[in-house]
């Protein structure tokens, strides 16, 4: 009888104690990644620019832009390279010309256009030669983000024998982009 | 008669005995104590990247961006194991990524990396960069216990101007450590 009771006392080690030590035990932690992005663009201005644009020389290429009435950069002297991770748009303004002694050339004398054919839609029709004022004009518009994006602008200056006596000449132009909604 | 008279013999032979030995006194009694340890683990976790992607606008956001991706620091995420058995440590995405607007952003933009040398062997080159899964990935394994084994975790999130737009992003990972049959 006692044999049997151990046999049975065995048997329940086996059946109930084992599988508690014998069992995989399991620990799990949770960790969160996220965050909130923001509304986020840029622009990078490169190419040769339009510095020297008006630096003219003697008995060659002055003469020749004067009697056709402007100078003109190469189509991509100005290349904006823009990024955005939402809807944007591009824009351009001016200030005023600096010029040789009291001499004040129209701001109109200034002209650019976008050249290549960039994501977006073209905006004030800035694929042809257009003016700029002292506010932003839109050129360029996209309805979502965008990467590398190369935008071409050329620029050309209208030249007139009698008005544009020679001296340094500069005015700025400032690119803004921005996202919208 | 041969029987009775070898016991009376013996009896004679051990009260001899008892009389002519030192008295002492041995009491032995022994106790069966059952210690029955199940397989025991402990998985703690510091550290905080659910603002990983929180960017400031002109300056890391534009920079993470262009990279195409953001980092959290090399032991941002710091997990300590103890365990009394054999273990493996794994990883999982406890969901998908939470999104602004309707976009589904890639649960292959995340991914993870040990950092360290702790305690362990590496499972699936989890000290490179790999992505996760909805199921456990094993990262780290060991086939005895190990106590406050600290294992620091990398997290990076691939960016990308086109798709990522503005706006609130969350996923979860799981870590779980299983202690089990060596």
């Amino acid at each position: 009888m006692k044999s049997v009771r151990f046999a049975f006392a065995i048997l329940a080690c086996a059946l109930i104690g084992l599988p508690v030590w014998a069992a995989d035990e399991f620990d799990e932690e949770t960790s969160g990644v996220g965050g909130t992005i923001p509304e986020l663009c840029q622009i990078v201005v490169s190419g040769t620019g339009c510095a020297s644009l008006l630096t003219l020389t003697q008995d060659g290429s002055g003469e020749v832009s004067y009697d056709q009435g402007y100078v003109e950069s190469t189509a991509n002297a100005i290349i904006l390279t823009l990024d955005a991770n939402k809807q944007w748009q591009l824009s351009g303004k001016i200030d005023t010309w600096s010029c040789p002694g009291t001499y004040n050339k129209d701001e109109d004398d200034l002209l650019i256009r976008i050249t290549n054919t960039p994501t977006g839609t073209i905006q004030n029709s800035f694929n042809a030669y257009h003016t700029l004022g002292a506010v932003n004009t839109t050129m360029l518009s996209h309805t979502a983000g965008v990467s590398n994006n190369a935008v071409n602008v050329q620029a050309r200056v209208l030249l007139d024998w009698t008005q544009d006596i020679p001296g340094p000449y500069s005015i700025t132009i400032t690119w803004t982009m921005e996202t919208t909604t | 008669m041969d029987r009775r008279w070898k016991r009376v013999g013996l009896g004679t032979v051990a009260l001899w005995a008892a009389v002519a030995a030192p008295v002492c006194a041995t009491e032995i009694e022994t106790t069966f104590t059952h210690l029955a340890i199940p397989r025991l683990g402990i998985l703690s976790i510091q550290g905080d990247v659910s603002q990983l992607l929180t960017f400031t606008q002109d300056g890391a956001g534009e920079c993470a961006y262009d990279v195409g991706s953001i980092e959290s620091n090399p032991s941002q995420t710091g997990l300590t194991v103890t365990a009394n058995d054999t273990w493996d440590l794994s990883a999982r995405l406890a969901g998908t990524w939470n999104c602004p607007g309707t976009y589904d952003k890639h649960e292959t933009d995340l991914f993870i990396r040990i950092t360290n040398t702790p305690t362990g062997t590496i499972q699936n080159g989890a000290d490179a960069y790999i992505t996760l899964t909805s199921t456990d990935t094993p990262i780290l394994s060991h086939d005895t216990g190990v106590t406050d084994n600290q294992v620091d975790v990398q997290t990076k999130v691939l960016l990308d101007w086109v798709q990522d737009i503005p706006g609130d992003y969350s996923i979860p990972i799981t870590y779980t450590l299983t202690v089990h049959v060596p």
